[in-house]
């Protein structure tokens, strides 16, 4: 199989964002990603799309019209995996997903709701139900965080298992102290990940040396980066381009 | 005027987003009447083999007639499409159009595969009978997401066909046998190359897969 780069864009009310150490930084909405970051390019250069909607109003039981709207645009021109997710909390909102045209729906918080995971597991299949898990040093213990890094929740192994228990289909680790600084890969995460299912790690990946390092570790599946700044004009397509040549097994353009 | 037989499927948003990027009409095909209007057709189907089988009975689009009507079309059938395009499948209990007679759908763990199921992402697909164009458009990376498949062996015959590797299984990913070509993979989801997948397929003049 290809190893794969992922790209994680935030949605809020009509905008999208990147994230800073979990800060989220505005970049523009849907016409002004297409016109002014040239983003048909940049998911020309990427493997998979994920987007998460990050709207505070959790307790709706239905995605957003303007969500849904902006999601469609998106679709439009983008013919790569998407995956979505960000407040999924009710099988109605990932039935709404699956109709936009998701392949797949990443779940967060939503793990403490071990029916929602299970339902979505039956119905939809392991390989469409992903599991992100947010996580910090401290003390130096790798600790997982729930709600958007704000509820401390736990140790990264207990998590990891748990995630495997409900059958999720793939693990997505993404270090908070690390996000969107561009510092590289934490490789404390290494030793945590196995061959039982395909692992997604991020969170300061920002050049072509860091992408290396991560792709040669056993069992990385896939590298997610959300910070276009690091790859402005064809900074995606070029990074591809010398990854292939240093024999890592990523998809041909 | 492509018409896209209306499967139920989860993909159809996505086919008819590719053919409106390239820029071909379309229709949906929910009757004997409807398809017999158009030249090109696709088959799209995704989840599972009776989904696809029930929904195709429902409208009739099943049986002697719809055989006889969908054998004059040049046809592309996706994913669980390829798949009901054989005599039965592992995975469910209903019969397949059986066009092609006699050949059964396996999980991939049945014809070698000792990978995790299903076998999702990018894979390579590589060419083993066919032409200069074929090639070119064919042998390339594309999106896979499956857990029941057919091995190459059984198909010499096939017109055309391409394998691709799994984890010890290699299977059927493109084949073509009279008027029909059907791929495992998702075009739909394969970025640019999948997009040429599809304009090849659009354009009459050029279409020789």
């Amino acid at each position: 199989m290809k190893k794969r780069i992922i790209f994680k864009l935030y949605y809020i009310n009509q905008f999208f964002y990147l994230s800073r150490n979990f800060n989220l930084q505005k970049v523009g909405n849907i016409e002004w990603l297409y016109k002014y970051f040239n983003f048909k390019k940049i998911t020309d250069s990427i493997d998979e799309l994920v987007i998460l909607n990050v709207e505070k109003e959790k307790k709706v039981t239905r995605l957003s019209h303007d969500f849904i709207i902006n999601v469609k645009k998106l679709c439009e021109k983008t013919f790569i995996p998407l995956t979505i997710g960000g407040g999924i909390n009710n099988l109605e909102k990932i039935k709404q997903c699956f109709s936009l045209g998701a392949e797949k729906i990443i779940f967060n918080s939503s793990i403490k709701n071990k029916n929602l995971i299970k339902n979505s597991v039956k119905r939809y299949g392991s390989q469409a139900i992903i599991c992100s898990i947010d996580y910090k040093k401290i003390n130096n213990n790798l600790i997982t965080y729930l709600d958007n890094g704000e509820n401390k929740y736990l140790e990264i192994k207990k998590h990891i298992n748990l995630a495997k228990k409900l059958k999720f289909g793939e693990i997505f680790l993404n270090n908070i102290d690390r996000d969107g600084t561009g510092f590289g890969i934490n490789d404390e995460i290494y030793k945590y990940i196995d061959n039982k299912l395909p692992y997604v790690v991020g969170g300061g990946a920002a050049k072509y040396q860091h992408f290396v390092e991560c792709f040669n570790q056993k069992n990385v599946s896939g590298i997610s980066t959300g910070n276009l700044f690091n790859f402005i004009g064809d900074g995606l397509k070029n990074l591809r381009l010398n990854l292939i040549k240093s024999n890592v097994n990523l998809r041909k353009l | 005027m492509i018409g896209i037989i209306n499967t139920e499927s989860q993909n159809i948003g996505s086919i008819i987003n590719c053919l409106k990027y390239i820029k071909v009409k379309f229709r949906l095909i929910d009757t004997i009447e409807e398809l017999k209007k158009v030249k090109l057709v696709i088959l799209p189907g995704v989840g599972s083999f009776d989904f696809v089988i029930k929904n195709l009975k429902k409208k009739k689009l099943y049986g002697k007639k719809f055989i006889k009507e969908i054998s004059k079309k040049k046809v592309l059938a996706i994913c669980v499409g390829l798949q009901i395009l054989f005599q039965k499948s592992d995975e469910g209990k209903l019969p397949g159009l059986n066009i092609l007679e006699n050949i059964p759908v396996k999980k991939l763990d049945k014809i070698g595969s000792t990978g995790p199921l299903p076998h999702v992402g990018f894979n390579k697909v590589d060419l083993i009978k066919g032409n200069k164009k074929q090639k070119e458009v064919l042998n390339n990376d594309f999106y896979f997401v499956h857990s029941y498949g057919v091995s190459y062996k059984q198909c010499k015959f096939l017109d055309a066909y391409a394998i691709t590797e799994y984890e010890g299984c290699q299977l059927l990913s493109y084949f073509k046998y009279k008027n029909f070509i059907a791929v495992q993979f998702h075009p739909e989801k394969s970025g640019n190359k999948g997009l040429k997948f599809f304009k090849h397929f659009c354009d009459e003049k050029k279409n020789n897969f």
